[in-house]
C-alpha cells in the first residue's frame, strides 16, 4: 500500500498524535524528529567513540537522509531505530574510510574516560555519593564495547530486535550482551 | 489436567529468557510459563531482581555521569538547517535529464558496486564462505615463512592485562605462534551454532565468527588477500577480556650479548618503532608497575634506549626484584636492570642506636587515646590504621607527582590517543586510591577532627594540582604521626595539630 505523502509523514511520528490531524511538510516533520531524537543520537555516537565534531556531523547526515526519506514518501515505520541504524552505519563507514581499526577503541575511551574519571565539582557530587560513583565506574569498565552499546540503546528504549539491526549483530548476541551487562551492574550494586 | 511445569527445581529458564519475559519482549505463550516459574522460584526471582538493580545502576550512571559528558553543543538545529538549505537549493537541477539529476556519488557508488560484483565473480568463482577462506588460510599458514614478530595484547575494559596461559588457552591462541590459523579453524569447526561473516577489504579478507557457545563470544581473523597469510586476530571472551594479535615485519636477530644476573635482554627480534610507540609502551610499563604497586616509591627508573625501554633500580629484596622482573617479562622492547642492594656489614656493625629523644613530649593524643581505647590492642589497631592510611595517601600522591613531572600537559597532548587515555586512567587510579584512603581517614578521625569529605577539587590541571597535593599529603602524614606516634619539641598543641590535620586534608583533595 502506498501512503500519500502527508499520511506517511504523520504515520512516521506516532508520538505526536495531537498533530495527526494537521498537515505537515517534510521539513516540519524533520524538525519534530530532530527535537526528539537528535540528543539521543548524538550521545549514542559519542559512546561509540565518535569525537564531538564527528558525532554532530554524522547525526546531521542521518537527519538529512531522513529528510530525503520523508520527502520521497517512503513508509515511516519506527524512524527512531531507522535513524540510529543509519547513524551507526555512517560511523562504521567513517571508521573504515579512515582505515583505523583501533581508532574506534581509542576514541571510545575518550568519552568514557571523561564520563568515568572526571569528578567535576558540581551538583553531581552532591547527588551521587563518591563511593557510588567509584563502584559504578569500576563496573562500567568491566563491560565490553558491545555490551555498553547495547545497554545504552536499550536504555534509550530500543527493542532488542532494533538494537540488533542498529549494531548489525544477531538478536541473541544483543540479548546476551544486555543480560551480561545487567548481571555485572546488578552484582556490583548488590549490597551497596 | 494441569500442564506439567516446564521448569522444576534445579531446572531453570535461561537468564536471557528471564530477561526477555520480564521486559515483555517474549510472545505471551512463551512468556507465561517463564513468568509463572519466576513466581515460584526464588533463585530466578533473585536473578530478576539483580537485573532491576543493574537497570537502576545504569540509569543513575547515565543521568549523572555519561549524559553530561556526551551532551551535544547547542545550535545543532541551526547548523542542520543551513546544511538542509544547501541540499534543497538547486531547483534547476530538476530540469536536467535523469542521468544528470542522479547525484554523482550515486553513479560512483553504483559503478563501484558493479565493478565490485564483477571483480568478486572473477576472483571468487566459488562462493566465498568462512569455511573456504579458512581452508585456504590453513594451507597458506602451513607453508608460510618463519612468522614475523607477533604482538599479543590482552585487555579488559581498555586496560592491558598480563598474558596468562589460561587466558590464551581460553582464546585458543598458541603462545608460540599466536597468529596461527589452525586453532582458529578448530574452534570455528567445533561450534554447533555460529554466525560467520566474510568481508573483503582493500588488501585483506576478514572472517568474523560469533557464537553463544563456549567462552569465546566473537573472533576475527584478518588475512592477506593475495596470500591468505594471517595478519591479525581479535578474540572477545565472554568475561569481557579482549585479545588482539597482530604482526610486524621481522628484522634480523640482534647478536646475542652476554647476560648478567638480574638483566633480561631485550626481545631478540625487535621491530623498529617510532618514538610515539615507545611512549605508548612506557604507559603500558607504568600500568604493569601499578598493578604490583611498584610505582609507589620504589627506586625504579624508566629510561629510553633507542626504541627500547630499560627499567632500572636497586632493590633490597630478591623476591620483590623477581616480582617486578616477572611483571615486565614478555613485554617486547622492555628490559630490566634490577640490582640487589648488598648490606654493608661493616657499616652496620658500627651503627649506633638512634636517639629517640626520651625527654621530648610524647605523641599529642596519648592521653586521649588511652582514655578512648583502654584496650591496648584496639588502641594499637587505631594508630596503625591511621598511620597506614596517611602513608598510602603520601605514596599515591608521590606517584602522581612523579607522573606530573614526566608528563607535562604538552607531553600528554603529544601521546597517541590510546596511550593518552591509558595515562589518564592511571592518573585516575591514583586519584581514586587517594580519595579512598582519605575517605577512610575521615571516618576513623571523626571522634577527634571533622575532616571535610566534601572538599572541592582544585580546578587546576592534575599536573599542577599534584605539587600542592603532595605537600599536603606529606604534612598530613607528619601531623598524623605527631598526633599518634611521635614525640617532638615543636611546641605544638593537640588542638593546633588537629586544625593542621583538617587544613591539609582539605588540600589533599
Amino acid at each position: 500500500m502506498i501512503f500519500p505523502r502527508r499520511v506517511a509523514v504523520r504515520h512516521a511520528i506516532p508520538r505526536l498524535e495531537e498533530d495527526a490531524a494537521k498537515p505537515m511538510s517534510a521539513a516540519e516533520a524533520l524538525e519534530r524528529h530532530f527535537a526528539e531524537h537528535y540528543e539521543p543520537l548524538f550521545r549514542f555516537l559519542r559512546t561509540c567513540g565518535a569525537p564531538e565534531p564527528v558525532a554532530e556531523d554524522l547525526s546531521q547526515e542521518a537527519f538529512l537522509r531522513l529528510y530525503q526519506h520523508l520527502k520521497e514518501d517512503r513508509p515511516g515505520h519506527n524512524l527512531r531505530a531507522w535513524l540510529f541504524r543509519v547513524a551507526y552505519r555512517l560511523w562504521v563507514d567513517r571508521c573504515r574510510l579512515g582505515q583505523r581499526e583501533t581508532g574506534v577503541q581509542e576514541s571510545v575511551w575518550e568519552v568514557w574516560n571523561q564520563a568515568l574519571r572526571d569528578p567535576a565539582p558540581n551538583v553531581e557530587r552532591e547527588l551521587l555519593a563518591r563511593e557510588r560513583r567509584e563502584w559504578l565506574s569500576a563496573a562500567m569498565l568491566r563491560l565490553s564495547e558491545v555490551e555498553r552499546q547495547a545497554l545504552h540503546l536499550r536504555s534509550d528504549g530500543l527493542k532488542y530486535g532494533e538494537i540488533a539491526e542498529v549494531l548489525g549483530i544477531g538478536y541473541w548476541r544483543v540479548v546476551e550482551a544486555v543480560r551480561r551487562a545487567l548481571d555485572v551492574l546488578g552484582e556490583e550494586a548488590h549490597g551497596r | 489436567m494441569a500442564a506439567e511445569p516446564r521448569w522444576t527445581a534445579g531446572n531453570h529458564p535461561e537468564p536471557e529468557q528471564l530477561l526477555l519475559a520480564t521486559e515483555g519482549q517474549l510472545a505471551s505463550e512463551k512468556a507465561e510459563p517463564v513468568l509463572d516459574h519466576i513466581q515460584q522460584c526464588w533463585q530466578c526471582r533473585s536473578r530478576v531482581e539483580s537485573f532491576s538493580r543493574g537497570i537502576e545502576a545504569y540509569l543513575k550512571f547515565r543521568e549523572t555521569m555519561l549524559d553530561p559528558a556526551a551532551a551535544p553543543q547547542p545550535g545543532g538545529w541551526l547548523r542542520l538547517s543551513s546544511r538542509l538549505a544547501a541540499v534543497t537549493e538547486p531547483t534547476a537541477a530538476a530540469k536536467k535529464p535523469f542521468f544528470a539529476r542522479v547525484p554523482r556519488g550515486v553513479w560512483l557508488a553504483a559503478s563501484l558496486t558493479a565493478a565490485g560484483v564483477i571483480a568478486a565473480v572473477l576472483l571468487y568463482p566459488e562462493p566465498v564462505t568462512a569455511q573456504s577462506v579458512l581452508d585456504r588460510a590453513v594451507r597458506a599458514d602451513a607453508g608460510a615463512r618463519m612468522p614475523a614478530v607477533q604482538r599479543v595484547r590482552v585487555r579488559r575494559g581498555g586496560q592491558i592485562l598480563a598474558q596468562s596461559d589460561s587466558v590464551l588457552n581460553q582464546a585458543r591462541i598458541d603462545r608460540a605462534r599466536p597468529l596461527s590459523v589452525a586453532p582458529f579453524r578448530e574452534w570455528h569447526d567445533s561450534l554447533k551454532s555460529r554466525e560467520d561473516s566474510v568481508a573483503a577489504l582493500a588488501d585483506e579478507i576478514r572472517v568474523q565468527t560469533t557464537t553463544t557457545e563456549g567462552l569465546i563470544s566473537l573472533a576475527t581473523l584478518t588475512l592477506a588477500r593475495a596470500t591468505y597469510e594471517p595478519h591479525a586476530k581479535h578474540v572477545e571472551l565472554r568475561d569481557g577480556i579482549v585479545i588482539d594479535v597482530d604482526s610486524a615485519p621481522a628484522i634480523p636477530e640482534a647478536p646475542v650479548t652476554e647476560s648478567t644476573a638480574g638483566v633480561h635482554e631485550p626481545h631478540p627480534a625487535k621491530a623498529a618503532i617510532a618514538a610515539e610507540e615507545r611512549d605508548a609502551l612506557e604507559v603500558e610499563v607504568r600500568w604493569a608497575l601499578r598493578r604490583i604497586d611498584a610505582d609507589l616509591g620504589e627506586p625504579l627508573e624508566i629510561q629510553a634506549a633507542g626504541d627500547d625501554l630499560i627499567i632500572s633500580g636497586t632493590l633490597d629484596d630478591a623476591a620483590r626484584r623477581d616480582q617486578i622482573a616477572e611483571a615486565l617479562r614478555g613485554m617486547a622492547r622492555v628490559s630490566t636492570r634490577l640490582q640487589l642492594a648488598i648490606p654493608d656489614t661493616d657499616l652496620l656493625a658500627k651503627s649506633q642506636p638512634i636517639d629517640t629523644g626520651g625527654d621530648l613530649p610524647g605523641p599529642l593524643l596519648t592521653s586521649r587515646l588511652a582514655a578512648d581505647f583502654p584496650d591496648t590492642e584496639r588502641r594499637r589497631a587505631f594508630v596503625s590504621q591511621a598511620l597506614h592510611l596517611a602513608r598510602d595517601i603520601v605514596r599515591h600522591s608521590w606517584a602522581l607527582r612523579r607522573l606530573a613531572e614526566r608528563y607535562a600537559p604538552s607531553s600528554v597532548a603529544a601521546l597517541p590517543p590510546e596511550a593518552r587515555a591509558s595515562l589518564l586512567r592511571l592518573v585516575a587510579a591514583h586519584q581514586s586510591a587517594i580519595d579512598a584512603a582519605a575517605q577512610q581517614a575521615s571516618t576513623i578521625w571523626k571522634p577527634y577532627a571533622e575532616l571535610d569529605a566534601h572538599a572541592v577539587r582544585a580546578r587546576a590541571d592534575w599536573q599542577t594540582a599534584s605539587r600542592s597535593a603532595l605537600e599536603a599529603a606529606q604534612t598530613f602524614d607528619h601531623i598524623t604521626a605527631r598526633l599518634l606516634a611521635a614525640g617532638g619539641d615543636d611546641n605544638l598543641s593537640s588542638v593546633e595539630a588537629l586544625l593542621q590535620l583538617q587544613e591539609n586534608y582539605r588540600r589533599l583533595r
